[in-house]
């Protein structure tokens, strides 16, 4: 078999490479930044040169993923002696866009990714319990009061993402927290919308302890159910959200 | 919404609705649902068309095709592909094992690249000696317009052939006079892209409804209780839940609910 006569799997395997080019990977990982609020509105992205040392990748690549995010109306790039490129989100208008996004998706697109959210989550969930570190407990417990006590969709959507990756991150796995983040990049906007949209944050809040509470009892099957339950919730919501959302359109 | 029996029906309706009232609603649902089957079927006339043409052409002169002779059906192809608001993932014509002078099986099949990147050709292998070898002969989208002459809506499947897409593929037979079947003119469509004409029919309904293909799998719903790719098998057998056949010929697809919560 030679590489040219494509076959099914092999073509399968290669797709992702052929179609997703290294200008739209820095593109995905600053737009990730964004979603999950480690950058804010307002902030100035590091130089072209700084984010092309930074990432490995040529300074034209920067340049194209650059263009890539003004297109999508996520940074704008101001010239002059104080210039450089600076994150737009205003929150109205990333929620506005987010309900866009939640009406236009399909339910199959929600359950798909929810399908790889219960992979990853629920995994993550029962190793943290056979491999947490001593101080996870003290750690997860202030975000489990944070996602409760959080007032507004940023702070929910940052409360609720950082208790996910820290599991992953318990879980002292690189590739499982790295599937967390573009998890959460993508399922937190959606989820987090202002009232009436989002979720019930206190029983989130409250799924989470219970998740915690098995993983730090090391009840591994424990864990991965609760985990797997929350999971299942979330989806729930955005489908029944998403067909709300499609009657009013 | 005209119904024949609304001039009778009182302001406010009663909980239970009369049985025969349900089963008309189920039914114009599952009607609805037909309608948008055959008019996404119907947008595979124009490749149909050119692929006919191929053997027409070569049947007046008293020979089979060639192989090449089918990229004729290139013109179509990206009329379906390139159209606005395509919801077609790829299409391209297949041959029925014979039917060419010069190869025992092709596929003449494009799908559309990443970002609007234009079309790419699908290249299989077809050589029975690989260890690929991807026999379509056997596949219910080739298989079942062979077999049975009509068209067929196959899926839905996860594609590891173009992309990473959960498809559904459509097909129509190709029948040429003084050849007989020759192939089939086929395009797959995104479940989610189907999603928009599914929805809104189930969505008309007063209660929780679900779209059921012959095994039972869940194709839409308008409950999230029923996760799209499921399998609902109970429901088709459920005395409780109303039901109504998509009256396609091309399509085993069920319509359950319509009254009430489907779960209770």
């Amino acid at each position: 078999m030679t590489i040219g006569s494509a076959t099914p799997l092999l073509s399968a395997v290669l797709a992702p490479l052929t179609d997703l080019g290294r200008a739209d990977a820095v593109a995905r990982r600053i737009t990730e930044a964004i979603a999950l609020g480690l950058v804010a509105d307002g902030d100035q992205l590091p130089s072209e040169n700084d984010l092309a040392d930074q990432l490995g990748v040529a300074n034209g690549t920067v340049r194209e993923a650059l263009a890539l995010l003004r297109e999508a109306g996520l940074i704008e790039t101001r010239r002059g002696r104080n210039g450089g490129s600076f994150v737009r989100t205003p929150a109205e208008g990333s929620e506005r866009l987010q309900l866009a996004r939640l009406s236009d998706l399909a339910t199959v697109d929600l359950r798909d990714l929810g399908d790889e959210e219960l992979a990853v989550f629920g995994t993550a969930a029962r190793l943290a319990a056979e491999r947490a570190p001593a101080d996870l407990g003290t750690r997860l417990t202030r975000l489990v009061h944070e996602l409760r006590d959080a007032t507004g969709p940023a702070e929910q959507r940052r409360a609720d993402a950082r208790f996910h990756i820290e599991l992953a991150v318990a879980a002292q796995s690189v590739r499982l927290t790295q599937l967390a983040v573009r998890l959460q990049a993508e399922l937190g906007p959606l989820l987090w919308l202002p009232a009436p949209y989002g979720p019930d944050q206190e029983r989130f809040a409250e799924q989470h302890r219970e998740i915690l509470v098995a993983v730090l009892a090391g009840d591994a099957a424990g864990a991965r159910a609760a985990a797997e339950a929350h999971v299942v919730a979330c989806v729930h919501h955005l489908v029944r959200r998403h067909l709300e959302l499609a009657d009013d359109g | 919404m005209t119904s024949t029996f609304s001039p009778a029906l009182p302001a406010v309706l009663p909980v239970a609705l009369p049985d025969a009232l349900d089963r008309l609603a189920v039914e114009r649902c599952a009607r609805r649902i037909a309608a948008a089957v055959e008019s996404v079927l119907a947008e595979l006339d124009g490749l149909r068309a050119a692929a006919a043409d191929c053997w027409s052409r070569a049947a007046a002169a008293g020979r089979r095709p060639a192989a090449a002779e089918l990229a004729a059906v290139h013109g179509a192809v990206s009329e379906l592909l390139a159209g606005t608001g395509s919801r077609w993932f790829g299409c391209g014509a297949v041959a029925a094992p014979g039917a060419l002078a010069d190869a025992e099986l092709h596929v003449e099949w494009w799908y559309r690249g990443a970002r609007g990147a234009g079309e790419r050709r699908l290249r299989l292998a077809l050589d029975p000696a690989d260890a690929e070898f991807y026999d379509y002969r056997v596949l219910p989208w080739f298989a079942r317009p062979r077999d049975e002459g009509r068209p067929v809506v196959a899926g839905p499947h996860v594609d590891l052939l173009c992309a990473d897409r959960y498809v559904l593929c459509c097909a129509r037979p190709v029948v040429v006079p003084g050849a007989g079947f020759v192939g089939v003119a086929a395009g797959d469509v995104p479940l989610a892209a189907l999603e928009r004409l599914l929805v809104p029919a189930l969505r008309a309904l007063p209660g929780e409804a679900a779209l059921l293909d012959g095994e039972g799998r869940v194709l839409a719903a308008t409950t999230p209780a029923l996760p799209v790719g499921s399998l609902a098998r109970g429901l088709l057998a459920d005395p409780a839940v109303g039901r109504g056949a998509v009256p396609s010929e091309a399509v085993d697809w069920t319509v359950v609910g319509g009254r009430g919560d489907l779960f209770v």
